[in-house]
């Protein structure tokens, strides 16, 4: 043949050669999607297993282990990035690709070291070069680059979309763990409970009644007043009820350990055992201590009608509209809130001499599951030691007492009777019962109050008996 | 887009491009169809052996030499007279025995006695001199004889006292060798063996054959063979055939696929054997290569194959190797090149065996 070609071999040779170089492309792009959902797989495998290792091994191994499994991905992920570059196309391979997927016996393969070896200027390498273009020319529509590699998604995607749930789940581990979710009845929490439940029993009580919110503890503390209405009275217990539901958290604790089953209250019971140790001698006080409640109840009637009238006078020497409004109930409240809370500041600042100028006046609430809640400065990691007073007179001390409630703490609005005992004085009965969840709450009855909320009970309960 | 006669779409720049076809198309056509008459013309006085015509018609048209193992009597004489009529060729035949001395093959100089009194050494050609040439039973006559055919065969001329004389164009020597009979023979050497393109076995007809052979040759009927090239242009057209073969395109993967086909026939441990090799297509060692072969094949068993797939490219109408016609001429091109031992020898080893097991494991550098 002539040379250097002529138009129509220059044509020819230009249609195969763009031919080949967009299926040199879509090779390529293959490749290299191959190559990165390989890469992909590989991380998300990665972050699956280091997941799962996180949740399963302790610090420790979970960093000994992590060492290597980081060199294996990265050691992987350069191998995929090696073998994406060695299988990267040209032309060559493109051609040797075409001709073996196709069955053209070499014939492109040969036409493109040809057509890549020959110089534009230089001699033909073979006669027969036209007719090898001739018979690839021939058999162009063979090798369309729609037929020999249609666009689709290298298979591995598979085993990437496949490693991309595995990761997924890997990282709901700990949404779908049992674990996750409370579980009130398994033996680990029960027997934690149980531990727990003494200390646990005596805060709550404790944060009760040291630390009753104040409109609260004015509404339910103090008898009604004088001049209320009992629509007033109820709009008061109305927004007590409020306050009684800020505290329903602490109810609800009370409520789930009142859930439990029988027999494991009777094993709580029987953890609380030391408790119900001193149970009948502090019966014994109990009267006693209800006589001097009645005694202080009565003083207590005096000093509020003293200090209405006192109210009357302040009133009437000039506090002017609202102020006077407010201050006339506040003012027959000042005897009762005098005697009560100066008693329970007295109490507070006892205990802060008991236990330091650092420890926090609000005691630690335990938190859930065991794990301890956050106290304040100087409040330490576990419960008051000196909580209920001097350590070694508890249960054996007479100037403890038990309580004995019949009914929560909002269960004695509902309903009381009072009765007379022998000595003259008079008894609160609530004449609600107990519901079934509340069962627990023998614990709370049985609970051992301080001797510095002796006072502060005996006048709560002479109070509600007054009223 | 249009349809062709094939049935393959074609476009308008490749219908432009027909028109633009050299005189090289025609002549691979010719070559097709000179090759296919030769075929069917020894078909008339051959019966059966189709691949092994083929194989010596591949040889003759590379430009090789064709060495025929068989038992007396099947027909390689025939075969070769048959050859040399049909190509319109002169045709010599060598009857080799011990006694046969090279004089006898290449000529000699003899004193002629001239009219006017004087006495001239003038030389006498020998039998070599011929287009087609029969070295029946090669291995009968001396290694001194063998190598004087042989230097001819590989260079084409022969020199007598100092003087030296090409042989015609077309060269062709088919050679026989008798396997059975072996005693005063002369095998020939791994070198001499090396020289021969190829290497047929000339096996036993089979019974449907063998009726035909004896049905077709024991009348009066002569089987009227028709030369396919005119005397004057023979040689000629031969030799424009054969340069067509070696216009045949290669690709680099495909001459990479002959050179490790080539290097799987060496043994591990071989002497020679170059053990740094670093080349990027390599079979991996057989291991029954290296254990029942002492030689592999050589340099020169590449070029066979490489000649040989060419023509068969040409036969199958392409002007490129494919890695199919390579394997199609390994056997014939290299089963004469391979040196079994003799544990290979004791367990009844061949080397078709061995060559076939490496073109198995050679499926797989196919790239």
């Amino acid at each position: 043949m002539d040379w250097p070609p002529g138009t129509e071999e220059r044509s020819a040779l230009a249609e195969v050669e763009a031919r080949l170089r967009g299926l040199q492309a879509r090779f390529n792009l293959y490749t290299a999607q191959h190559r990165l959902y390989g890469i992909g797989t590989v991380f998300a495998l990665g972050f699956a297993l280091f997941t799962f290792l996180a949740f399963s091994l302790s610090s420790f191994w979970f960093i000994v282990a992590a060492w290597p499994l980081l060199a294996l991905a990265g050691l992987v992920c350069f191998r995929f990035l090696r073998q994406g570059v060695a299988d990267w196309t040209n032309l060559h391979t493109a051609a040797r690709r075409i001709d073996l997927q196709v069955g053209l016996k070499q014939r492109l393969s040969t036409l493109t070291a040809q057509m890549l070896a020959t110089p534009s200027t230089g001699p033909p390498a073979s006669r027969l070069w036209t007719y090898l273009l001739h018979d690839n020319m021939d058999r162009l529509s063979l090798w369309e680059i729609k037929k020999v590699a249609p666009r689709r998604l290298p298979w591995s995607v598979l085993p990437f979309l496949a490693a991309l749930v595995l990761a997924f789940l890997a990282a709901s581990i700990p949404l779908l763990s049992p674990a996750s979710e409370p579980e009130p009845f398994s033996l680990t929490n029960l027997e934690l409970v149980s531990s727990e439940l003494p200390e646990r029993t005596g805060q709550l009580v404790d944060k009760r009644l040291a630390v009753p919110p104040e409109g609260f503890a004015a509404r339910t503390l103090d008898p009604l007043p004088v001049g209320e209405t009992l629509s007033e009275q109820a709009d008061s217990q109305a927004s007590s009820q409020d306050h009684a539901a800020d505290e329903e958290g602490l109810g609800q604790e009370l409520l789930e350990l009142a859930s439990l089953p029988e027999d494991l209250q009777h094993a709580l019971r029987t953890a609380l055992q030391g408790l119900q140790e001193s149970q009948t001698s502090l019966d014994e006080q109990d009267a006693k201590g209800r006589r001097l409640l009645n005694d202080e109840q009565a003083q207590n009637i005096q000093s509020e009608q003293q200090a209405g009238d006192a109210g009357q006078q302040a009133l009437g020497e000039g506090q002017a509209g609202q102020d006077a409004e407010r201050a006339g109930p506040g003012s027959q409240q000042a005897p009762e809130q005098g005697s009560g809370l100066q008693k329970l500041k007295q109490a507070r600042l006892d205990r802060r001499k008991a236990v330091g100028a650092f420890q926090s006046a609000n005691p630690q609430l335990p938190g859930r599951g065991g794990q301890a809640g956050r106290g304040g400065m100087g409040a330490g990691t576990g419960t008051d030691r000196h909580l209920y007073g001097n350590e070694a007179n508890l249960g054996s001390t007479p100037q403890t007492f038990s309580l004995s409630l019949d009914a929560s703490f909002e269960k004695s609005q509902t309903g009381y009777e009072i009765v007379k005992d022998e000595g003259g004085g008079v008894i609160l009965k609530s004449t609600s019962q107990l519901s079934a969840n509340q069962a627990l709450d023998d614990a709370i009855r049985n609970a051992q109050i301080p001797p510095e909320y002796e006072d502060i009970v005996k006048n709560l309960f002479s109070r509600e008996a007054v009223q | 887009m249009s349809e062709t006669p094939q049935g393959i779409n074609v476009s308008a720049s490749q219908h432009v491009l027909e028109d633009t076809l050299t005189p090289s198309t025609d002549l691979v056509l010719e070559f097709q169809d000179t090759f296919q008459r030769i075929q069917s013309e020894l078909a008339k006085v051959i019966i059966g052996h189709e691949e092994l015509i083929q194989n010596i018609l591949i040889a003759f048209f590379a430009g090789g030499h064709v060495l025929i193992e068989g038992v007396p009597g099947t027909g390689k004489t025939l075969l070769v007279r048959s050859l040399a009529r049909v190509l319109n060729l002169s045709f010599n035949r060598i009857q080799f025995t011990v006694d046969l001395m090279p004089a006898d093959v290449t000529g000699t100089r003899m004193v002629v006695d001239r009219e006017e009194g004087r006495r001239d050494f003038v030389f006498v050609e020998g039998p070599i001199f011929s287009h087609v040439l029969l070295a029946d039973e090669i291995n009968r006559s001396t290694p001194k004889t063998q190598a004087a055919l042989l230097e001819a065969m590989a260079e084409l001329q022969v020199t007598v006292a100092g003087t030296t004389y090409q042989l015609p164009p077309p060269f062709f020597v088919l050679a026989t060798l008798n396997p059975i009979e072996m005693e005063g023979t002369y095998p020939l050497p791994e070198a001499q063996l090396d020289r021969f393109f190829f290497k047929v076995r000339l096996t036993y007809p089979t019974h449907h054959e063998v009726r035909r052979i004896i049905s077709s040759t024991t009348t009066t009927v002569e089987p009227d063979i028709q030369p396919v090239f005119a005397e004057a242009e023979a040689a000629e057209k031969i030799m424009a055939f054969r340069h067509l073969v070696r216009d045949v395109l290669v690709a680099p993967t495909i001459e990479e696929y002959i050179a490790a086909l080539i290097h799987a026939t060496l043994p591990a441990d071989a002497l020679y054997v170059n053990q740094t090799d670093t080349a990027t297509v390599m079979l991996p060692k057989d291991d029954l290569v290296s254990r029942y072969v002492n030689f592999g094949s050589s340099p020169r068993g590449g070029q066979t194959l490489m000649l040989g797939a060419k023509v068969a490219a040409l036969l199958d109408g392409r002007v490129n190797i494919s890695y199919d016609d390579v394997d199609q001429v390994m056997q014939p091109a290299l089963n004469h090149r391979l040196v079994l031992n003799f544990a290979a020898e004791a367990e009844n080893i061949d080397p078709a065996s061995i060559i076939e097991r490496i073109l198995q494991s050679a499926k797989k550098i196919r790239r």
